[in-house]
């Protein structure tokens, strides 16, 4: 249902896509972590009441893997990005302020 | 007879055309332009149903969604269960049947259940069917058969299917007055307009309403209107306007038009999903016009949604309120006008609503007696009194219906009209009998805002208006009309400009995801009207539309007060009236179970809803729930306010879900992959299994009634023996090219392959984050930055999205990019993998430089294997060298097989010599034909996926979903050797680590050098082993747990001792003390077989620790060891015993396979 702002293919349907879950730091072997906080990375994911940073891969598209920012409370997207691009770089696509 | 057809009037029917139909096996006719309902109405039926749980006679109650009684099991020509009467458009040849009745709806057996109703009420089944336990399944079965309304179709739809998409800046919802004009006005702004409505003919309540000429106020707020098209006769009534409006939108190239449409969902991103009934046939504006039968299910995507949905006329509340001939005054209206019915032949009409006067107005113009307006209110306004008393209407005001006379016979049976109505002041005083056949109820109107309510809007009780409210206007959706609240037609089309016009200004400045895509306006196409509309405003006393006003401001045309309706004066009745005072027809709930709900505590307005199923029917509560929630409020005594409102929720009416399948249905719902040889296997004989991921590939080809086992040992031996033909299209296939393509395997696979030659492979495991087997394969070197990567089948599109997934988010990272909000890597341990980025110097950043594109469809991928498989291959027409120092084991070479260009690769999944001969999909017939005629002298035979198994288990292949089960790591599979954990960096290094501490702080992948052993980690870790029974049962049970056996280990005798304070304890071969063996399960059997080679009963197991525990004795049984005594006594589960030991049965060397 929702309209996903692909950054090469325009606003295209959630249907076109795989949903990535959490966009997150992969874990790499220079974690020296206790067990707590590994199982953490490892497992937890935020479920924050708000903006969400989440990965959506365009399968039946451009094959791109999206960053997008969306807003849990309502489903509005706030921006979306490639999530090969550098964090610093501005979003590929701002959604409405209202 | 109670209702019949007049002699003139009715608009929509066509008198020149009859229409044959049939009911409960009866045949009637009725008029092309009837509903259902009005042609049985016509016909004299009064009962047209049983009702869900009391089977008591219903009738007709309203003409459109709201009527949750007149429901009709459609048999032709579509197919459809509970489809209210008046939205059912007539057709030739129609078969219907009622509902919920045995043998038919005037003699229903069931009718009896009414007499228990005082046993029956709300949550009945929660409290009395609560034992024995076994029974339920029989009172399922009879409160099944007793309870319910119609039945599911059993056979497919003879109806098309059809799903569409559509675009457009304007959805305008409904065909009334505020639709026209809404519709009308975005139109000749220039947005693309697309305009629903639930009717085949526009007009919404207009075609319900006498003709408004007469109604100046309304023309002249259509004179205003610029727009108004040119074919207007100004002195026409507002219906005629309507018509005029859709006639002259339907030519505009911008408007869609569809009729018999409702809007069903209003979801996220603005889409919408109508539903597109079959009866409405034409599509208007749409370029596929055709008559043929079909229902459309439309997504739709629209920034801007204007709500002029009207509203739903409430029903009273006196005792048998439901009974047939009890009706809302709309429906009595709205048969006259629309099909020349008149539904009683005296009518008392009773409301709290000036509608009540417009009704029996208008029943009288037809010529039906009025009996005497009945009004719950005390005081009416003197013009309504002096019009009622002008056409000689006796007005009853301040009284209330006491009781119901007739409607239903004796016991419920047959169907009889209503006798008389008593009707008592509310304040007291002596009760009258009013002899009537009919009762119209006027109870108000509530508005129609589930589409509102089912996303980002609620609604609450507003007492200004009587009615329910939204609480805010979600962002994009404007109200119009009675939607909004507005009564009257001039604050209608009123409405509809203003909420036109705020969604037109709302477009100018909308942006849509991707950008501005600000095609909506074209101001210079109309200039006149745009000007128009940007320069004026203040005109019309509508609000804004943009939600800041609620609509039950000061313009609303009629602030009504309170609702003075007398629904809390039932509250007052004995229960046994208020058990026949109806608040939802549609479940049978009552006035006592609403009552009785909030005496045991279900006062919140969910939780009513849930105990009492109030709302929960076929109508979706569209004429309870407002009664309920004031029910509630008064039993609570507090504000109905405070109870609040049910959440509504998609979709607006039931619909078939046919229509959400499409063409999806059938072996269209998830079509079958096939290979190009899945002919010639069918041909063959084979058995078709499938192989991951939908495809399908032979299992095994019986002969001559050979079974399963005996077909698959069978094709296994030729394999073991001579040579087998195996097709493994299925396999994943990727290819990886890039200057960064080794790079990217080496971030995905455990394995080292970027130092590989080009033309070899090696064996490869892909592991998640967390160190577990995602799959395996072989990854070849094409050239020197192309790579070929092979997945297991049922894990190709997972692997894919990985591949994608570590070349866009994981390899970035590793050269120092991060997602938002996570600092870069800076750990000095990462190594080479944070090195700089060995591309091309100043480069824009992105993902790593390689492509990776899914080929697996493009190959026919022909496994030839077995120690006769290279003098086969040889006699196959080949011009690749075969011989073993020419083509070794994990190579690839490129040639021509069978004539075409062919990609062989030596890899092995049997343990036998075996080349893998990949060619283009459309050659692979022609290729394996070729094979297999060469083959058949050397005694080549095709092979399933059964044989296979026999044979990797036999050779101690790991198998995904078998050993890898999620769990395990490859080091717990033995598979060490394929992970180098010196590398920098791999996707679920971090994770082995961890699971695997060896001794130098490195994943344990060697034995230590001490004491020779791997070093164990903390916890014993599942660990692949072999198992071979000592008996000769056959094969073990796969999934059979594994026990420690503490008879053996302990040197007991089988079966323990009854000492529980050494029961279950095992010393294992090494010295450690098990304690609680007998409990513990340690493992299980993953793949159990007969080996081909061996011929012997052998298993693959996951056992605890099991890397050191060859040679231990372990039990095998799908029950703790303890059960054992149990279960001597008689049939049970077997527990056997196994032998542990390395998982390879067949040639450990692996001499065969390489050479």
């Amino acid at each position: 249902m929702l309209l996903i702002p692909c950054p090469w293919c325009g606003p295209r349907p959630d249907t076109e896509f795989v949903a990535g879950g959490q966009a997150r730091e992969p874990l790499h072997a220079g974690d020296r972590q206790d067990d707590a906080n590994w199982a953490d990375r490892l497992w937890g994911r935020d479920n924050p009441r708000g903006p969400l940073h989440e990965r959506w891969w365009h399968v039946h598209g451009c094959r791109l893997w999206l960053t997008v920012r969306r807003d849990t409370r309502d489903h509005r997207i706030l921006d979306a990005r490639a999530a090969s691009a550098p964090a610093s770089a501005a979003p590929a696509w701002t959604g409405d302020a209202g | 007879m109670s209702g019949w057809r007049l002699s003139a009037g009715g608009r929509e029917i066509d008198r020149e055309r009859r229409l044959d139909f049939e009911f409960d096996g009866r045949f009637f006719q009725g008029f092309a332009g009837d509903t259902v309902a009005s042609a049985l109405l016509a016909a004299g039926l009064r009962v047209l149903g049983r009702s869900f749980k009391r089977h008591r006679p219903r009738g007709l109650m309203g003409l459109g969604w709201e009527d949750p009684c007149a429901l009709m099991q459609l048999l032709a020509p579509d197919r459809a269960p509970n489809v209210p009467a008046g939205t059912l458009p007539l057709a030739q040849g129609m078969r219907l049947q009622s509902v919920n009745a045995w043998p038919s709806a005037r003699a229903d057996l069931m009718g009896l259940l009414d007499l228990a109703a005082p046993w029956i009420p709300a949550g009945f089944y929660y409290k009395t069917f609560m034992g024995p336990a076994r029974a339920w399944p029989l009172y399922e079965r009879l409160i099944r058969r007793a309870a319910g309304l119609g039945r599911l179709p059993a056979t497919p739809s003879p109806v098309r299917m059809r799903k569409r998409h559509a675009h457009a800046d304007i959805l305008v919802v409904g065909a009334g007055p505020a639709g026209a004009a809404a519709a009308l006005t975005a139109a000749q702004a220039g947005a693309r307009v697309l305009w629903v409505d639930d009717g085949l003919v526009p007009g919404g309540s207009l075609r319900a309403q006498a003709d408004d000429a007469e109604d100046d106020r309304a023309r002249q707020v259509r004179a205003t209107l610029q727009a108004t098209p040119a074919s207007d006769d100004p002195s026409s009534g507002t219906l005629a306007w309507v018509r005029t409006v859709a006639q002259a939108l339907d030519a505009l190239p911008g408007v869609r038009r569809l009729s018999g449409t409702l809007a069903q969902s209003r979801l996220d991103h603005g889409l919408v999903v109508l539903w597109q009934r079959s009866a409405s046939g034409l599509v208007h504006g749409s370029p596929d016009d055709d008559t043929e039968r079909s229902e459309t299910l439309w997504s739709v995507r629209v920034p801007q949604v204007i709500l002029a949905t009207g509203g739903f006329e409430q029903p009273m509340l006196f005792p048998d309120n439901d009974r047939p001939g009890v009706m809302l005054a709309s429906a009595v209206r709205g048969l006259i006008h629309r099909h020349g019915v008149a539904a009683a032949r005296r009518l008392v009409v009773v409301g709290s609503d000036d509608d009540a006067l417009a009704c029996a107005l208008d029943a009288q113009a037809a010529g039906v007696d009025i009996a005497a307006w009945v009004d719950t209110r005390a005081t009416i306004h003197a013009n309504l009194r002096a019009a009622a008393e002008a056409a000689g209407i006796e007005v009853l005001a301040g009284h209330r219906i006491e009781s119901v006379a007739g409607g239903a016979g004796p016991l419920g049976f047959g169907d009889v009209p209503l006798r008389s109505v008593r009707v008592v002041p509310r304040e007291g005083g002596p009760a009258r009998t009013l002899h009537a056949d009919g009762v119209a109820m006027a109870g108000g109107w509530n508005p129609a805002l589930q589409l509102l309510a089912q996303l980002d809007g609620a609604l609450r009780w507003d007492p200004l208006r009587g009615s329910l409210a939204p609480t805010a206007l979600p962002g994009g959706l404007h109200l119009a009309g009675a939607a909004r609240g507005t009564r009257d037609t001039a604050g209608c089309i009123a409405d509809g400009v203003a909420a036109a016009r705020a969604a037109v200004g709302a477009l100018a400045g909308h942006r849509v995801a991707g950008g501005d895509v600000r095609h909506a306006i074209h101001a210079d196409v109309h200039p006149r009207i745009h000007d128009e509309i940007e320069a004026d405003g203040a005109e019309y006393p509508a609000g804004d539309g943009t939600g800041a006003d609620p609509p039950h401001g000061d313009d609303a045309p009629r602030a009504a007060a309170l609702p003075d309706d007398g629904l809390t004066e039932v509250l007052a009745l004995p229960p046994r009236q208020q058990r026949h005072v109806f608040v939802d027809r549609g479940h049978d709930v009552s006035v006592a179970d609403i009552a009785l709900g909030q005496r045991e505590g279900y006062t919140a307005v969910e939780h009513l809803k849930r105990y009492t199923t109030l709302g929960m029917a076929v109508d979706q509560g569209r004429t309870s729930q407002v009664h309920g929630m004031r029910l509630m409020a008064a039993l609570e005594r507090v504000e109905p306010a405070a109870v609040g409102a049910s959440r509504l929720r998609p979709p607006f009416v039931p619909m078939p879900l046919g229509l959400l399948a499409g063409a999806e249905a059938g072996d269209l719902i998830r079509p079958v992959r096939e290979t190009p040889l899945t002919g010639w296997h069918l041909a063959h004989g084979a058995v078709m299994y499938e192989a991951g991921s939908n495809w399908r590939r032979p299992g095994y080809h019986p002969r001559d009634g050979e079974s399963l086992a005996q077909a698959a040992a069978r094709e296994a031996r030729a394999v073991r023996q001579a040579a087998g033909l195996y097709d493994s299209t299925p396999l994943g296939k990727f290819e990886i090219e890039g200057p960064q393509a080794g790079l990217l395997l080496e971030a995905v696979c455990a394995n080292r392959v970027a130092d590989l030659e080009v033309g070899r492979g090696r064996y490869a495991v892909l592991l998640k984050e967390d160190g577990r087997m995602l799959d395996d394969g072989v990854v070849f070197r094409l050239g020197p930055q192309r790579y070929l990567l092979t997945a297991t089948a049922g894990q190709s599109d997972t692997v894919h999205a990985w591949l994608e997934h570590a070349r866009q988010c994981v390899l970035p990272w590793l050269q120092g990019r991060a997602v938002p909000g996570t600092p870069p890597p800076a750990d000095p341990s990462l190594g080479a993998a944070s090195a700089p980025d060995p591309g091309v110097e100043g480069e824009t950043p992105g993902p790593a430089r390689a492509f990776v594109t899914a080929v697996g469809a493009q190959w026919a991928t022909i496994v030839l294997c077995g120690p006769r498989a290279r003098e086969i291959l040889r006699h196959a027409d080949t011009d690749i060298d075969l011989e073993r120092a020419a083509f070794p084991f994990m190579a690839l070479r490129e040639g021509r097989v069978a004539g075409v260009a062919a990609r062989v690769l030596r890899v092995s999944f049997t343990g036998e010599l075996s080349f893998e001969v990949n060619v283009a999909a459309g050659d692979g017939l022609r290729v394996w034909q070729a094979l297999w005629d060469a083959g058949q002298p050397f005694g080549l035979q095709a092979v399933g996926s059964e044989a296979n198994h026999i044979l990797r288990v036999e050779k101690g292949f790991v198998s995904m979903a078998h050993e890898a089960d999620g769990i395990v790591t490859p080091i717990d599979l033995g598979l060490g050797w394929a992970v180098k954990m010196d590398k920098p960096f791999f996707i679920g290094q971090a994770a082995l680590r961890r699971l695997h501490p060896g001794p130098s702080g490195i994943a344990c992948v060697e034995p230590d050098q001490g004491t020779g052993r791997m070093p164990s980690p903390p916890k014993p870790r599942p660990e692949l082993v072999g198992l071979k029974p000592l008996d000769d049962g056959g094969p073990l049970e796969e999934g059979a747990q594994l026990w420690t056996d503490p008879g053996v280990a302990m040197g007991a005798p089988a079966g323990g001792s009854d000492d529980d304070s050494t029961r279950g304890v095992a010393v294992r071969p090494d010295g450690t003390v098990v304690a609680d063996a007998w409990n513990r399960s340690e493992g299980f059997v993953t793949a159990s077989v007969i080996g081909a080679g061996c011929g012997q009963a052998i298993a693959l197991a996951l056992l605890d620790g099991g890397r050191y525990r060859h040679g231990e004795t372990v039990r095998v049984s799908a029950q703790p060891a303890h059960s054992d005594r149990a279960t001597a006594r008689g049939p049970g589960l077997r527990t056997r015993l196994a032998r542990v030991g390395p998982p390879a049965f067949h040639d450990p060397s692996g001499e065969a396979m390489r050479g």
